[in-house]
């Protein structure tokens, strides 16, 4: 029956759910062979047993760490043998090398990534009253996972406490007196695999606590409480009530775990659908997000309804349909009244009504910053929807809002930016600009898209901001050239490719025009230096080589001219090749 | 200790206990083979997918899961033979964990 247990247990719901902690039920496979072949050792004392202990030993701390403790229960297994501290020591000899060679090998080579569980230990910043804490919440936590489901999962509960504390008293009461040696087994097993991980960090990001710490140890609970329960139900009841007491509850602490099981299946969809949405494959981590919420929405916290929300906005759904199924949920008041607002702006502008009713539900929030958060990125996520359908004019109407709601919100105010330039808008830009400068990068985008839309001048004037916060950027000089060549302004025009090629000579297109420029204003040497530029960096540009013949025959060089004319010749159209 | 139960050490016994334990996972485990991928699943079959090509890519320094050479294994034996879906690693997980708890029944009983 303690193996029924273990199989449902639902305080190591991470280890089954999640893929990635294949290493916890490896590991505890090969740590309970390992402790099966010491026995063997131990009773027959043949060194074969101790040797494929060892080897299934390794093969443990070689799939998770954790196995290194494993050593400690067959050190106090041969202890109870023999009562004989050396002998135990002596008897685990070849487990004991194992775990120090191998442990120190898994451990330093954990600690070469950031990610390491185990980093933390040898960082210096174990705590004694820190892990004493975490193990008492880790026992407690053997018992109460059904308990505190839909409740933080990686913070301590009252109830944590209180299990915690008297289950570590009874296991010491239990070990101590030794009347039962199969339960003291287990629960030294179980002290011992849970204080392995007490010096583990809890990604609070996780949502789901400690759950896969408690793996290994779980195997040790699993026989505590049948018989824990077999001993209860024996000192009160007898006979047929007995049997049927036992049952009862038997089966009710089973069905209550399958549920709880089946409960905690929700927090893996909403992990899964987050890491969806993290790697932008948005379409699926909304599915996933959904089902979780359909599944038990409950025991998800608050992120889970908010990513759900952000990313159908981002997607131009509403997720109001499937969210006000669980609309008694007190936590989510604020978040609905808020996306009540912001989906009407999927259909319509909703204008000044929507600005009050917005500021009304932001009186009403319990939580002011996270009000004002979810509506700027609820605003912003919508705006991109309507930017990929290339309605800018919305686009920028919303990415207003989310700027006004967040006013620190680049993205947001990116943008808005980027809509305003698709518009044609760039005195709006222009003025944003004077209060809230941006990266030259990206300066140089809305510079490209403002050009793109015809509005030379105003182009201009980011061009020269450009040149201004980086003078080195030779494209930046290159645009302002061109755009004064537009504008017929020659002057500007010449000065500008001039710093051009000043901070980039390899710029061949500035070398070319500045080339044409120069033979303008008659400066024929100037124009041959330009273009045996042009030449020197594309060496097959037949206009470049015909202009450059025509200019040296002009100059009086005509071996040169000759040259070049016949090279112009040689040249085969890139549309000839093909 | 008296036992409640007087249990016969008969095969049929083993087999109800067994058929029963199958429904227990199956109704508790049943539909994980619908999840995706989740949290580190992504990285860590990304890792030892590019391992195929080179296995020093095992040992490499920025790993999601270092020291775990057995279930990088593992991993890799299921990728290699084309079973790497979702499906088929949570229903694998699922078989593993079913198995060991079978099996640490018995041995809870040997550690007696």
């Amino acid at each position: 029956m303690s193996a029924a247990f273990f199989l449902v247990d639902v305080s190591h719901f991470r280890a089954v759910h999640w893929i990635a902690c294949m290493a916890y039920p490896l590991s505890l496979s090969f740590s309970l062979l390992t402790v099966v072949l010491f026995l063997r050792h131990i009773q027959s004392g043949g060194v074969g047993w101790a040797v494929l202990a060892s080897c299934l030993l390794a093969l443990g701390i070689l799939s998770h760490m954790a196995s290194v403790w494993v050593v400690g229960f067959c050190i106090y297994l041969a202890f109870r043998n023999k009562k004989r501290f050396v002998y135990a020591v002596g008897a685990a000899a070849p487990l004991i090398v194992v775990a120090i060679l191998l442990g120190i090998w898994a451990y330093t080579h954990s600690l070469q990534t950031a990610q390491s569980e185990h980093a933390a230990v040898l960082g210096g910043q174990v705590q004694i009253v820190e892990s004493v804490y975490k193990l008492i919440w880790f026992a407690g936590r053997l018992f109460t996972y059904a308990f505190v489901l839909g409740a933080d999962l990686t913070s301590i509960h009252a109830i944590d406490w209180v299990v915690g504390v008297g289950f570590i008293g009874i296991a010491m009461v239990v070990i101590w007196r030794g009347d039962s040696p199969l339960i003291s087994n287990w629960l030294v097993w179980t002290l011992l695999l849970l204080t392995a991980f007490v010096f583990n960090p809890i990604q609070t990001w996780l949502a789901n606590g400690p759950s896969r710490y408690l793996y290994l140890a779980s195997a040790g609970t699993s026989l505590f409480v049948v018989w824990g329960l077999r001993a209860l139900v024996s000192r009160f009841f007898s006979g047929v009530r007995c049997r049927i007491i036992f049952v009862s509850v038997l089966s009710a602490i089973l069905i209550f775990n399958i549920y709880a099981v089946k409960r905690a299946e929700a927090i893996a969809f909403y992990l899964s659908g987050r890491g969806y949405v993290a790697r932008s494959e948005w379409e699926t981590g909304i599915d996933v997000l959904a089902r979780a919420i359909q599944h038990d929405a409950r025991v998800l916290p608050l992120d889970a309804f908010e990513r759900y929300s952000m990313g159908c906005l981002g997607l131009g759904k509403s997720p109001l349909e499937l969210l006000s199924t669980v609309s008694n949920d007190a936590r989510l008041v604020s978040l609905l009244q808020m996306l009540s607002v912001v989906v009407l702006y999927l259909d319509s502008d909703v204008g000044e009504n929507g600005d009050r009713m917005l500021q009304m539900a932001y009186e009403q929030a319990l939580d002011k910053e996270n009000f004002r958060r979810n509506t700027s990125v609820a605003f912003n996520n919508l705006a991109s929807y309507f930017y990929r359908e290339s309605n800018y004019t919305k686009t920028a109407i919303l990415y207003g809002k989310a700027v006004d709601w967040r006013p620190d919100y680049d993205q947001a105010f990116e943008g808005l930016l980027l809509a305003l330039a698709e518009e044609g808008k760039s005195a709006a830009i222009i003025d944003l600009l004077r209060d809230r400068p941006v990266g030259g990068d990206f300066l140089e985008d809305l510079a490209k898209i403002i050009y793109n839309t015809g509005k030379k001048e105003n182009a201009l004037e980011l061009y020269q901001q450009i040149v201004v916060s980086d003078p080195q950027n030779a494209d930046a000089h290159y645009h302002v050239g061109l755009i004064y060549g537009a504008l017929g302004q020659r002057t500007e025009e010449l000065n500008a490719y001039i710093e051009t090629v000043e901070n980039d000579a390899n710029h061949a297109d500035a070398w070319k025009r500045l080339g044409n420029l120069l033979y303008q204003g008659h400066n024929l040497s100037g124009a041959v230096k330009a273009y045996r530029e042009v030449v020197r960096l594309r060496p097959e540009d037949k206009e470049a080589l015909r202009n450059l013949g025509q200019l040296l025959e002009l100059s009086g060089d005509e071996k040169g001219a000759l040259e070049y004319n016949q090279r112009a010749m040689q040249v085969v159209p890139n549309n000839a090749k093909n | 200790m008296k036992p409640i139960f007087d249990m016969p050490e008969r095969l049929g016994t083993y087999g109800v206990f067994a058929g029963l334990m199958v429904l227990i996972a199956f109704l508790a485990f049943g539909n994980l083979s619908e999840h995706l991928f989740e949290g580190d699943d992504f990285e860590y079959v990304q890792e030892v997918g590019a391992a195929r090509e080179d296995l020093s890519m095992l040992f490499a320094d920025e790993r999601i899961l270092p020291g775990r050479p057995v279930v990088d294994l593992l991993f890799l034996f299921i990728l290699k033979m084309e079973w790497g879906t979702p499906a088929f690693f949570h229903v694998f997980v699922v078989l593993l964990h079913f198995c060991l708890h079978i099996r640490s029944g018995f041995w809870e009983l040997i550690l007696s």
